[in-house]
Parts: structure tokens; C-alpha cells; sequence
């Protein structure tokens, strides 16, 4: 049977702006995030970076969130924003400008504080000819510099910062939420994807400038596929260094990724064992390059 | 005991609160303490201390018996100085304990 879907794109201006003062059921892989907000940030974000993604019809709802401007003094002078979950604020108010970014980050910290139904780690994670490479990393190895390109050259994105593990079957489900680019990496992507689509810029956030990027059509469109895990990959820009990549220790990968989960500790004995059967199932390097085009190559070769 | 085995008397057992969960990769083994919540990466040495506990508590000496057993006759006199190396880095990691 073919489901009849509403997609943003579907939307006109005025009935999103209805919906997102209401609340907007998102879907965005196995999550259904009804948000509310009434910030021009929040909307030309949703419209330009969730164009595809469908809008809801579930009766359930994972997260209730919203973006609205505090009630303070300040908002006469210098207007904020509050990210609020379950209408309770995690965060700092932050510059108005940031309200897409901070919209961003509260869905993840949702993700990461909730969906224990998941082994989650902080990792991207794309997929090729039916296998997924895992890439975690430290911040400012290049993660998410790397993952824009690969989605951008055929790789099918399932996330770009939480890995979402089947506690059953051990398989990798996607989230397809856009890709949260900082710095040199947003004009990096501008300069090796002309048409990418970016949301606007937010400046001076705590990570400096940061932008989305829009998630491919078939990364929407396949949100509910799930794939085996191929390969866990420590990638690290280092400059003037060709691509290489090196064998890394199984028991040395599975400890980082332990200590680089969101819950782990809280699944106990069943977030070991999960783990093991992903570690065990990889092929596990560390990868170090300073040329995108050079990265694509090796990472062309692995899929083939 | 030769000069090259270790010579304290102490009795070892696995820390009490939760038990020990392995994994093995290779020559290597992952351990997760379901009372502490920790993951920790031990050498074969640390990992085989911990089985050897793990069935009951054993002195020092005893431990090296079984040991010596699993290792070749080449490796031997590496035995004693890395089984002080495994204990010592197993208490700290509170994974053992003094009985």
C-alpha cells in the first residue's frame, strides 16, 4: 500500500507558519518531534533544510519541543532564544540568530538523553552498496567535513552525530537530520559542492559559525532502512598527509566507542553486548588525509 | 618457586559488587564491570588473572602455577614480571581485590 504523505515542500508558507505555532509533527527517521516556534530562524530552516521530510500523521508523539523567546527585559534589547523539551529549558538562552542551530542541538541532546530504545553513539554514519561505515572521532578531526562530502559523492547519510544501534538486531538505523557544518568546513563543502543546499549561517554560536546542510532526497526518502555495520573508521584531517589508512585494535575501537556513547553505561550488560556484536561485525582503521577528493578515492575502493 | 616467580603470599579475588562481562578480540579482551559500569581493555596476561579468579580466590603463587602452564617454556621467565604488571593493574582499576 502507498502511504499518502505531506512533506514540508507540500506546505505553503502560510500553513507551516500555522503549524509550527501549533506544533509541527517532524518526522525524522524513527523520531516524531512535534515542534513549536514562532522564530523567522526556526521556519526558514525547516522550509529550506526539511523540505523532504515527511510531516507526521502518528498519534505519538517522542519529543515535544519548542523555540520561543524568553520572558525577560533583555528580549527589548538584545532578543534571545530558549530551546525548551516537555516545556523545560536544558540550555542557556541564546542570540535570536541561533534559533535554528539551537533547535538543532536540542533535538540531538533529546536524542541523546532519551532514546535508550537505541545503543547511541556519538559517531556519522553513512551507507553504500548496503554497508555502513561508522566514523566517531574527536572534535576537529574532520568528521563532519568528511561526512558532507561523502553524502554529497553517493554515500546514502543515516546521521552525522548520533549512531542509533538495534539493541535486537545489532543493524544501524538512520535519522537523516541535516549535517551541522562549523567553520572553514561549511566553505570547504560550498567550494567541493556548488549546489549544496545550506541553511542560513548562525555566527558567533560556542562553536563559532555554524550552517546546515541539507540532507540528499534519498537519505529522506530511505529514513526507515536500517543496514548492517562495515566498517568503523577514525578519520583525522592532517595536513599535507596522503590518505592512509591504518588497522585499528578491535578492543582499543570498542573502548573508545564505550566511552563516546550516550548510554551505554545505562544499558548495562545489554550495551556491551551490543556493542561487541558491532565491533566484532567491522572492520576497524584509523584514517588520516588532507585531500577530500583523495579521501573519496579510498573510501570508493573499500565500498567497491 | 624460582628466583624469577613472585614471591608475595597475597590472596587475590574479583572485586565483589556486580560481575565481570568479557569480550575477545584477537589477542585482546574487554572487560566491563556491571557493578562499576566501566569498560576497560586488559592485556591476555590481566584477562586470563581475571578467569583464574573468577573460579576462586587465589594467592599469587597459585596464580602463577596455573599460568605457567599456558605459556610456552620460551616465555617463562616473562611470566612473573607480568603477572606483578596484571595484578597491579587490575587492583587499580578495582576489578581485584586483596582478600
Amino acid at each position: 500500500m502507498i502511504r499518502d504523505v505531506t512533506r514540508i515542500r507540500d506546505l505553503s508558507d502560510q500553513e507551516l507558519t500555522h503549524r509550527l505555532a501549533q506544533g509541527l509533527d517532524l518526522e525524522t527517521g524513527p523520531f516524531v518531534f512535534h515542534i513549536q516556534s514562532r522564530e523567522s530562524a526556526v521556519f526558514n530552516g525547516i522550509r529550506r533544510i526539511y523540505a523532504d521530510f515527511p510531516v507526521s500523521t502518528e498519534a505519538v508523539r517522542d519529543f515535544h519541543v519548542r523555540v520561543r523567546r524568553p520572558t525577560n527585559l533583555r528580549r527589548w534589547y538584545h532578543p534571545q532564544v530558549v530551546f525548551e523539551h516537555d516545556r523545560q529549558s536544558p540550555f542557556k538562552p541564546l542570540p535570536a540568530n541561533h534559533a535554528f542551530a539551537s533547535l538543532e542541538w536540542g533535538m540531538n541532546w533529546c536524542i541523546a538523553g532519551y532514546a535508550h530504545q537505541y545503543l547511541t553513539l556519538h559517531a556519522a554514519v553513512l551507507e553504500r552498496n548496503g554497508r555502513a561505515v561508522m566514523l566517531p572521532g574527536e572534535p576537529g578531526a574532520g568528521k563532519s567535513t568528511l561526512t558532507a562530502a561523502l553524502s554529497l559523492s553517493g554515500w546514502r547519510l543515516l546521521t552525522d552525530e548520533t549512531a542509533l544501534v538495534d539493541l535486537d538486531t545489532g543493524e544501524l538505523w538512520p535519522m537523516a537530520r541535516p549535517i551541522n557544518l562549523k567553520n572553514n568546513s561549511i566553505d570547504i563543502i560550498q567550494a567541493f559542492a556548488h549546489d549544496a543546499v545550506f541553511g542560513d549561517k548562525a555566527f558567533d554560536t560556542h562553536k563559532g559559525t555554524v550552517a546546515h546542510l541539507k540532507p540528499s532526497q534519498e537519505t529522506v526518502l530511505r529514513m526507515h532502512e536500517p543496514c548492517r555495520i562495515g566498517w568503523v573508521i577514525f578519520p583525522r584531517w592532517q595536513a599535507d598527509s596522503p590518505a592512509r589508512l591504518t588497522r585499528r585494535p578491535r578492543a582499543d575501537t570498542f573502548v573508545f566507542a564505550a566511552e563516546n556513547s550516550f548510554n551505554y553505561s545505562i544499558l548495562g550488560e545489554t550495551g556491551f553486548r551490543t556493542l561487541e556484536g558491532l565491533i566484532r561485525a567491522a572492520d576497524c582503521y584509523d584514517f588520516q588525509y588532507s585531500h577530500l577528493d583523495e579521501a573519496l578515492s579510498t573510501f570508493e575502493s573499500l565500498s567497491a | 618457586m624460582t628466583a624469577a616467580e613472585p614471591h608475595t603470599q597475597t590472596t587475590w579475588c574479583v572485586a565483589p559488587a556486580g560481575s565481570l562481562l568479557t569480550a575477545e578480540f584477537d589477542d585482546q579482551t574487554v572487560i566491563y564491570h556491571t557493578g562499576a559500569g566501566h569498560t576497560h581493555w586488559v592485556s591476555p596476561v590481566a584477562a586470563e588473572v581475571l578467569h583464574q579468579l573468577s573460579l576462586n580466590p587465589q594467592n599469587t603463587s597459585a596464580l602463577y602455577t596455573a599460568l605457567s602452564e599456558l605459556v610456552s617454556q620460551e616465555d617463562l621467565p616473562l611470566l612473573a614480571d607480568s603477572l606483578q604488571e596484571a595484578l597491579e593493574h587490575l587492583k587499580k582499576l578495582t576489578l581485584i581485590e586483596p582478600t
